[in-house]
């Protein structure tokens, strides 16, 4: 095989650019007798890392060697790849500190020579086998390398092989005596490449009449209506029901909070009419556990349901055991449903944060959680149309 | 022989962006008082210091509507405004002041710089207003060695809340008037109610004539109930039996027409309202043992809603030896109105 040295030049310098990795085998032109040489095939070296002066690097080198061979020379050089040509050691490139420290290991039938004229420095690799080698795949790696410090910097790997022990010849880059197979790879530096992702915090909550589709999809103005029959209105007769919805996604890790916050009317803690007439509170405002409704009596209460998360979502919330007991939490007036309304004395939802309805431990996605609200009216109940105004507020801890 | 594949091995770091110098917070969140658009509300903001031995001279809470990022030019969200905030509550680096650098979406609290007491930290603040849109907002949180949240800052997070729309929950409650008349109603429950017939039967100038007849009313009306009696005494043709118009006793011989609504004893007859209700017979009607009719007259009231009061309705009729001899007869109607 022939190469002119115009065409190694332009082939070497393109792909030094971009293979700064994996070294790419190139041509390596002979310099000196070798009538009997072959071109090393397959061959390459594979850096751990490519970033200028990065240490405690691995090269693997990998080629076919076509003749016997019981000794190797692998000098680095920033020029080029041809054997016999000047070598100028890459700048800050290392493979052996010096006599105290071996930092070159090897693999397959090869071990370092830190002792013949021809040991290993620090761009000078010499390898010797205890019997010849046959010709064939040789795999070996070298660790503990110093990364040439210049940012893309171009190198090469010139690889020469021998018969016997005592590199046949060989003195230096420019005299490398007789070889059997000769090759180069080229190699480069290259810059670290940083990705950079960023990832806010998240709080997405909303809440509607409707449950929520995907990401707060279909959502309603969460305005509710208590009561049964074609005008809706709340008597002595039953426990009414009615819910709202909320969906919660946070990456918020430490979980987050869903507190229910009550705006009284007046001194009214329950449904207020605006004329100072109240439908009280279920259990008096203070029970620490749902309590039963039942129809005649009148009161207003919550219900809150665990959450879960819709098609797609993930995770859960829990609902606090004052608005669920974890028995009667189905949204009906006829026992399935157990109420609260808390909204005085200690934390309560009339409190400047409001109550803790329900929470999770974690980040959530498109979780909803179903307030289920439970009224009924006594004989007396004044007539009129009563209100509760309330928000639902999440907080999530970061 | 260029047959050697080429390959890459990208050094990937993988960051999540923090656009600022110091330590990033450990856990923090703002917890807030009211969460609607607009609405005035208390921020209570937690954090916990990852540097929390550099001195602490300043905090800073940096509420952005596009990115918590510091990296990221920040938009302030339309209405939100920390202008009015009071700082109410700190704890764990205490001596915080709100700093006149402070603007509309930018809060500052500063102090002497000095290390915190603890990493735990928290202030709450009054008087914010919310964003008047709902939505996603963001907090940055930073801290500082100087005063004037200036420098380098030692510790960094974002968080995110949300403004969302209130719950209205709504419950009608009917006006209703429950009335039912009967010359007997058993329990408190109209169903009850039988008959509509009183009869006196022979009258005699020696013995008082008397029956009676109940009737049953409940009402949600907030101002109570006002039930009257409209009809006429007692009538034969021209002939009548004298209406007790102001009121007395029964007298054998006399030509009297009178009623009341309490339990007397001369003659035996009638009750006492009763019934988990409320409402009191009137006072022309409510004295034992005496009797009177005058058309149009409230028989008993309530100021308030009453569930189910049962009134007793006694009448007595007496007539002079030389009362002209006939059918008498009357109808009386008893009306309930609701002072809704």
């Amino acid at each position: 095989m022939k190469f002119k040295s115009k065409k190694l030049s332009r082939l070497a310098n393109g792909l030094i650019a971009s293979a700064f990795a994996l070294g790419v085998a190139v041509p390596a032109l002979l310099t000196s007798g070798t009538a009997a040489a072959a071109e090393l095939s397959s061959s390459s070296v594979m850096m751990s890392n490519s970033t200028p002066s990065a240490t405690g690097v691995t090269y693997q080198f990998s080629f076919t060697t076509a003749g016997a061979a019981q000794s190797m020379v692998i000098d680095f050089c920033t020029q080029d790849a041809i054997i016999g040509d000047s070598c100028t050691a890459p700048s800050g490139f290392n493979i052996y500190t010096g006599t105290s420290a071996i930092n070159v290991t090897t693999g397959g039938a090869w071990t370092v020579d830190t002792t013949s004229s021809e040991k290993t420095t620090a761009n000078h690799l010499a390898l010797t086998a205890s019997s010849s080698v046959s010709p064939g795949s040789q795999v070996f790696t070298i660790s503990n390398v110093d990364n040439p410090s210049t940012t893309s910097q171009g190198f090469y790997a010139r690889i020469t092989t021998y018969t016997g022990t005592a590199y046949n010849g060989y003195t230096s880059p420019t005299g490398v005596g007789t070889y059997v197979d000769y090759g180069g790879v080229a190699m480069s530096t290259a810059a670290e490449v940083l990705v950079t992702a960023r990832v806010m915090p998240t709080l997405q909550f909303c809440v509607s009449a409707a449950a929520p589709t995907a990401a707060c999809g279909g959502t309603t103005t969460p305005d509710i209506d208590i009561g049964h029959g074609t005008i809706k209105a709340i008597d002595d007769s039953a426990v009414d029901t009615a819910s709202v919805y909320s969906q919660l996604s946070t990456n918020a890790q430490h979980g987050a909070v869903i507190q229910a916050k009550f705006f009284p009317t007046g001194s009214c803690y329950g449904l207020a009419d605006g004329n100072g007439d109240c439908i009280n509170p279920v259990g008096s405002g203070t029970s620490a556990t749902p309590v039963a409704m039942t129809a005649g009596a009148a009161a207003f209460g919550l219900m809150v349901e665990n959450g879960t998360a819709i098609s797609g979502g993930t995770g859960s919330t829990a609902a606090t055991n004052v608005y669920n007991d974890g028995t009667h939490n189905t949204c009906n007036g006829t026992g399935g449903a157990y109420f609260n309304f808390r909204a005085s004395s200690g934390t309560n939802m009339a409190s400047t944060y409001g109550d803790e309805v329900a929470s999770s431990t974690g980040a959530v996605s498109d979780v909803n959680n179903t307030y289920c609200f439970g009224a009924t009216a006594n004989a007396t109940t004044p007539s009129g149309v009563y209100t509760a105004d309330l928000s639902l507020i999440a907080t999530g801890t970061f | 022989m260029l047959s050697a594949s080429l390959g890459l091995a990208l050094s990937i770091v993988l960051v999540v962006m923090s656009g600022a110098s110091g330590l990033e917070l450990g856990q923090h969140s703002a917890e807030l008082s009211n969460d609607l658009a607009g609405a005035t509300s208390s921020y209570d903001i937690k954090m916990t210091l990852a540097d929390s031995s550099s001195a602490l001279g300043s905090i800073e809470i940096q509420a952005c509507s596009n990115s918590s990022l510091i990296v990221d030019p920040c938009q302030a969200p339309a209405g939100l405004s920390f202008n009015g905030a009071s700082l109410s509550t700190q704890s764990g680096a205490t001596g915080f002041t709100i700093s006149p650098l402070s603007t509309a979406n930018n809060l500052i609290i500063s102090r002497t710089a000095a290390p915190p007491a603890q990493a735990s930290l928290e202030y709450a603040f009054d008087n914010i207003t919310n964003p008047s849109s709902e939505g996603s907002y963001f907090i940055r949180l930073l801290t500082y060695s100087s005063t004037d949240a200036t420098g380098t800052p030692t510790n960094y997070g974002g968080l995110a809340f949300a403004i969302v729309k209130p719950v209205n929950v709504e419950a009608q409650v009917p006006p209703y008037i429950t009335f039912c008349v009967g010359a007997a109603i058993s329990g408190y429950n109209c169903s009850g109610a039988s008959g509509d017939y009183i009869d006196f039967g022979e009258l005699t100038p020696g013995q008082t004539a008397t029956g009676q007849e109940q009737f049953l009313v409940a009402t949600n009306a907030k101002n109570g109930y006002n039930i009257s009696v409209s009809g006429h005494t007692m009538t034969s043709g021209n002939n009548i039996i004298t209406p007790l118009n102001n009121g007395g006793q029964s007298v054998a011989g006399t030509s009297q027409f009178g009623l009341n609504l309490v339990a007397n004893s001369s003659p035996a007859i009638g009750q006492d309202p009763s019934g988990p209700g409320v409402g009191a017979v009137t006072s022309n009607y409510d004295q034992p043992n005496i009797f009177r009719f005058d058309s149009g007259e409230l028989l008993a009231t309530s100021s308030a809603p009453s569930d189910y009061r049962k009134y007793t309705v006694s009448y007595i009729v007496n007539r002079p030896p030389g009362q002209a001899p006939g059918i008498y007869a009357t109808t009386m109607t008893f009306i309930a109105l609701g002072n809704f």
